[in-house]
């Protein structure tokens, strides 16, 4: 009977708890509501220090940080992975041949110096001397970069990311298998001299190099891991960065710590320890930041409220991604009709959707692609020189004559045409508001009854590859630091082109891009391609995205940007 | 001790013939004596009136109210119960419960949403109930082999991943049902009648070698008159209870899906999709998340104990 | 006894099979492929990835070399995550089984408490108050449940008293392990202490208690030492399924807790058709399941009340 007792005594614990709670709750600021949000959160991006609020002081340990991830990096294996939380690892973990700094500009990584030949074709790459691997021992050398893209292009690696690689003469040939390595445009001149060949001059091929895919492979160590086990638990992992991963255990946390072989560890790696836990619950993410056991989160858009309602300090950044509606153009649907596109486009309040499905510090989208992202050899960003293209609030006036114009060419009704249209959606809430907004906008401006389908992710682009769709909303995030990543997307054949959409002079547009060298020659093809898609409108842009983290008053210094989600290597704890 | 008493003490009163009547029972069927002790059972009766008036609300709110279940009120977004509405058209209406994200009146949403909860729930329980009962009288009548394989089947469609039926039906559904409805109703008919099929198999099998069944057969009674006239009767009081209980649980599920994000969609809610909206929100409007979770709770609570209440009436033992 | 076991077993055999069947052939026609992801990969890479995971066969092909590889005890690799499927499997059902054993034992204890409870004290006042709670657990989805034991006991419990009681996420010390088991065991607890009273109230209407009673003994003796014990086997019996589902993995609770377990397993790889995932979890519960049933049943032979009943009296 003694377990009775037990029980009875911490079912009478557990009572007395829920009412204390209850007693406490009309002082604790968190449950104080925040008002109507909507008042709150337009462009109210007003700092407050975080330091001395007293409010948040983070996790007890002296010289480690807790950081929430949100989930498991599947895995840590340089040439496989895709997803951003095994790049931001990266970041940390290995040093590429150029680094990024706190304004994504390229400095030098492993390598000290370069140069690039007249043509754009040639990089020589020079290495530091003496840098080593995480054991202590092996030398980091030209060889380690080299097999890093040659495994990252070889058909029996299968990387999804194998065509970053492609940028470096024959290395398309090598993955379909047509090719050989020997004919690759990588040398390994001597120990510290790396010479890499590119196909075209590619202007951004330098901020490539700084990309996790281009992340060194020690070849000795890859082989004598293997191939299928390389990067999958902490001790298959071999890494040269200021970090070096200590501890993971899986879809639970991942310990990174600092690397004192490290070139530049003088320098970098304030932070002995940053601890990584992978909470997915945003309500459980917030909780834990709260009592004190994450230094790091993420907010969503009620989060966002709730924390500056509490006075604390809230912190954005571009991510650059542009999200946008996506039409199919494909004879079958009736969305080939571009005045019915435009209508379709105008007829949404951009604004009213940022205010009450974001609730945060996104943007309206004036054009596809986002402040913040530059064109190689141009100073300041690509959007302010494009201006603005779409409005960011309905003009129904404006869209009630498309849709009439458009109507009257398919020959139908507002009624007919609803049911005509379908947009996918992948499941969860978040969609649902978007979904749910979106068709009340053009059934209330318009007239026009659409249907919202939800789906998995993989139903939708089953969906999407059979060209079985309306409309499709749909966010796309740049891989480099020119406009060229988000506008080569509507080029006809493009795998990402969900559109059907083909104009000889936006695929001439793109190639011209490609070859040209002068930086403001460029800048002008992609002005037009802009004007381009605002014309016909394959893709209308809703938002570009910001997203909203709070630290615990505990850090400083972090750094997050559109091409390094998180950065820590210049981060202190307060 | 005997001869202390005396006869004088004594008096002959001869038989009370009323009060005789009054307390012999009234011979009273079997089933409505376990309506006259449902009755009797006041928890059950409260549950009763509770599913009633739930019913009600869920019918008739979404005809009354001012409001449709998804215009949007974006001046307003998120207000709290009781706010006066400001848009021109509507002024001075109340939104009793508040509104939403996206400004949508969330009182005639959570009748709305009860439809769709209620209705799926209802829909699949009378299909699990049609199945159930036909496949799992049959197994437990043939017995022998044919039982062994049909129960085995059931093993094999019990370890089928339900989420891959769901995502496999919604596919096949596809464009012609939008919404997601059917797909979860099948998909919960699939693999939900294996329950109801393995008791009302467990009952046949325990009822047919029973007396009176053998006694029927003695009688040259066919499988069909013995199935619908003694099997099947027999275990309607456990099947009536097991139904009673399979609705919560089919709510349940519908709100586990919404919660994975697989329930249903645009333009429908259920309590479940309101509930795990309420609960991304509900540090900040706590409305949100307590209406539609008090909702399910009462109809969970509501057919649970009804059911219960239904099992002690139809239990012979309990008979008084 | 042998006999009937070695029937048990060859008949679990054939239903494993025949499940493998179906969950293989049904999963292979789950709309997409399993590495399309937010950006579309080249056609020569996507042959090169089905190569490597012999998606590139012909699905009869296929079929043959995934059953030979199962009958080696080889569940290959999972598409997502690159990792053996037993070494992911072996290493989430610890949290699972640690987190399911602590929620299944307070289950069994406290639903076995208010079941008898309610069916000593029956029709008033305390059998309605111990079925009340006991079905207002599982009244609640377990996500709202979670969510609301987490942010007042774990968060504001902690903001207004300063100690911390329960930590919010994680599975380490003591004080992350109490809130979710609890959480998790409400269900089960509904159906034990369910079942409890009706169980008793049908052993308190036998005959052998109400000799018991004549016989002097105490309530309490009559009620702990024979009715509770006749009582407690159909609630062994329900234990197998019961089992069967809370320690496979928990995946509403393990994920509002953030506990590595498997249950995020089970979701996860039927929404990105990780083939091989797929096939592994779904093997693994049913296997559970089947040899959970196997078991009761075994013990149902052995400890039949009645079997007892006659024997003791």
């Amino acid at each position: 009977m003694k377990t009775k007792k037990i029980l009875s005594l911490l079912l009478a614990v557990l009572m007395v708890m829920t009412v204390i709670t209850a007693c406490s709750t009309p002082t604790d600021p968190a449950s104080t509501p925040a008002g109507d949000d909507t008042s709150s959160t337009a462009g109210d991006t007003s700092e407050v220090t975080p330091e001395g609020t007293g409010m948040y002081p983070g996790t007890p340990g002296e010289d480690s940080i807790v950081i929430n991830l949100g989930s498991e990096p599947p895995e840590l294996n340089s040439a496989l992975s895709t997803d951003t939380i095994s790049f931001q690892i990266f970041k940390h973990v290995y040093e590429n041949l150029v680094m990024q700094d706190n304004e994504d500009k390229i400095i030098p990584g492993a390598a000290e110096s370069w140069e690039i030949s007249d043509d754009g074709l040639v990089y020589t790459f020079h290495l530091r001397e003496g840098m080593l691997w995480s054991d202590g021992t092996t030398p980091v050398t030209a060889n380690d970069y080299a097999f890093a893209i040659k495994t990252l292009i070889a058909p029996e690696t299968a990387a999804d990311y194998a065509y970053f690689g492609w940028i470096i003469k024959g290395a398309q040939a090598v993955t379909d298998g047509t090719g050989s390595v020997d004919d690759l445009g990588v040398k390994v001149v001597d120990d510290l001299t790396l010479e890499i060949t590119l196909e075209n001059p590619t202007p951004y091929a330098i901020d490539m190099f700084a990309f996790g895919s281009f992340a060194p492979i020690n070849e000795a160590f890859y082989n004598e891991v293997g191939a299928d086990k390389y990067g999958t638990e902490v001790e298959y992992i071999l890494s040269n960065g200021a970090y070096t991963v200590s501890s993971w255990t899986h879809e639970d946390s991942l310990v990174m710590t600092k690397n004192d072989g490290y070139w530049d560890a003088a320098n970098k790696a304030f932070i002995k320890e940053i601890k990584g836990v992978m909470i997915v619950d945003s309500n459980a993410a917030l909780n834990a930041f709260k009592a004190g056991e994450v230094d790091m989160i993420g907010l969503t858009g009620e989060q966002v409220t709730m924390i500056k309602g509490e006075g604390y300090p809230v912190n954005q950044y571009n991510d650059g991604a542009s999200w946008y509606l996506e039409f199919n153009l494909d004879e079958s649907s009736v969305l080939a009709n571009k005045n019915i596109r435009k209508a379709l486009s105008l007829a949404i309040d951009r604004e009213a959707y940022v205010a009450t499905v974001e609730k945060n510090s996104s943007q309206p989208a004036t054009s596809l692609c986002p402040p913040g992202l530059g064109v190689t050899g141009i100073d300041g960003d690509f959007q302010s020189k494009v201006g603005d293209l779409i409005s960011t609030t309905a003009d129904v006036e404006q869209a009630k004559t498309y849709l009439e114009t458009g109507l009257s060419e398919l020959g139908m009704t507002a009624e007919e045409l609803g049911p005509q249209i379908s947009m996918l959606l992948d499941d969860g809430d978040k969609p649902q508001l978007i979904g749910a907004f979106i068709k009340e906008q053009i059934l209330s401006n318009l007239g026009v009854d659409i249907s919202v389908e939800q789906m998995t992710f993989k139903s939708r682009l089953d969906r999407m590859s059979n060209k079985d769709f309306s409309i499709v909303f749909a966010g796309w995030g740049p891989d480099y630091n020119d406009a060229n990543t988000f506008l080569d997307l509507f080029v006809t054949g493009n795998g990402n082109n969900h559109t059907s959409y083909s104009n000889a002079r936006y695929d001439e547009l793109i190639s011209s891009a490609a070859a040209e060298t002068d930086p403001n020659t460029r800048l002008e093809y992609f002005k037009e391609l802009e004007q381009i898609i605002a014309d016909d409108m394959m893709v209308t842009p809703i938002y570009w995205r910001v997203r909203d983290y709070i630290t615990s008053e505990k850090v400083s210094g972090v750094y997050r940007s559109m091409f390094q989600d998180w950065n820590f290597v210049n981060a202190t704890i307060v | 001790m005997m001869d202390n008493i005396e006869r004088n003490k004594f008096k002959w009163v001869g038989p009370d013939i009323e009060s005789g009547e009054a307390m012999a029972r009234k011979s009273v069927t079997f089933g409505r004596d376990a309506m006259r002790r449902l009755f009797k059972n006041k928890a059950a009766g409260v549950c009763l009136v509770i599913i009633v008036l739930l019913l009600l609300l869920t019918i008739l709110v979404p005809f009354f109210s001012p409001f449709t279940m998804n215009e949007q009120h974006l001046t307003h977004t998120n207000a709290p119960m009781g706010f006066v509405c400001t848009n021109e058209e509507q002024a001075g209406v109340v939104h009793l419960f508040g509104t939403d994200a996206l400004g949508r009146d969330i009182f005639v949403r959570t009748w709305e949403g009860g439809r769709i909860s209620l209705m799926i729930a209802f829909v699949a329980v009378f299909i699990n109930f049609l199945v159930g009962v036909i496949y799992g009288g049959i197994s437990g009548y043939m017995g022998g082999l044919v039982d062994n394989i049909m129960m085995r089947i059931v093993e094999v469609i019990n370890g089928i991943p339900y989420l891959m039926v769901v995502i496999l039906l919604k596919m096949v559904v596809g464009s012609s049902d939008p919404t997601g409805i059917v797909s979860l109703i099948v998909a919960y008919s699939a693999v939900g009648w294996t329950g109801m099929a393995r008791l009302v198999r467990g009952q046949v099998v325990a009822l047919k070698e029973q007396e009176f069944v053998i006694a029927a057969k003695a009688l040259g009674a066919g499988s069909s008159r013995i199935i619908a006239r003694h099997l099947l009767p027999n275990s309607l009081s456990i099947i009536i209870v097991e139904i009673t209980l399979a609705i919560p649980s089919a709510i349940f599920t519908e709100a586990f899906l919404s919660f994975i994000g697989m329930g249903v969609t645009i333009p429908y809610c259920s309590w479940g999709s309101l509930a795990n909206d309420g609960v991304t929100v509900f540090q900040l409007y706590p409305s949100q998340l307590w209406i539609p979770a008090i909702c399910i709770s009462l109809t969970m609570l509501s057919f649970n104990l009804f059911g219960d209440g239904l099992r002690d009436a139809f239990d012979p033992r309990l008979r008084r | 006894m042998l006999k009937y076991i070695l029937k048990r077993v060859g008949y679990t055999v054939v239903t494993l099979f025949a499940l493998l069947t179906l969950t293989f052939f049904i999963m292979h026609a789950l709309p997409g492929d399993a590495f399309t992801g937010q950006k579309a990969i080249p056609p020569e890479v996507m042959a090169n990835l089905e190569a490597k995971y012999g998606l590139d066969k012909p699905i009869g092909e296929q079929f043959v070399m995934y059953v030979g590889n199962f009958l080696r005890g080889d569940f290959g690799v999972s598409i997502k995550y690159n990792r053996p499927i037993s070494t992911i499997i072996s290493e989430s059902f610890v949290y699972s089984l640690d987190l399911g054993v602590r929620a299944l034992l307070f289950a069994v204890i406290a639903g076995v408490l208010l079941g008898i409870l309610a069916s000593v004290k029956r029709g008033t006042g305390w059998d309605t108050a111990a079925m009340l709670i006991a079905i207002i657990g599982v009244s609640v989805p377990s996500f709202i449940v979670g969510s609301v034991l987490q942010y007042f006991l774990g968060l504001q419990l902690f903001q207004a008293t300063g100690i911390k009681f329960f930590a919010v996420t994680g599975w380490d010390a003591f004080n992350s392990k109490i809130l979710p088991a609890f959480a998790l065991s409400f269900g089960s607890l509904a159906t034990i202490s369910r079942l409890m009273r009706t169980s008793m109230l049908d052993v308190l209407g036998q005959d052998y208690i109400k000799t018991a009673k004549a016989k002097g003994l105490s309530n309490r003796k009559v009620i702990w030492k024979h009715a509770v014990r006749n009582a407690i086997m159909p609630v062994v019996t329900v234990l197998g399924p019961i089992a069967a589902a809370v320690l496979t993995g928990a995946f509403v609770v393990e994920r509002i807790f953030s506990i590595p377990g498997l249950g995020k397993f089970f979701v996860q790889s039927v929404r990105e058709n990780d083939y091989t995932m797929i096939a592994g979890t779904t093997m693994f519960y049913g296997t559970f399941l089947i040899l959970a049933n196997f078991v009761v049943d075994l013990a149902y032979g052995f400890i039949d009340p009645r079997v007892k009943l006659e024997g003791g009296k």
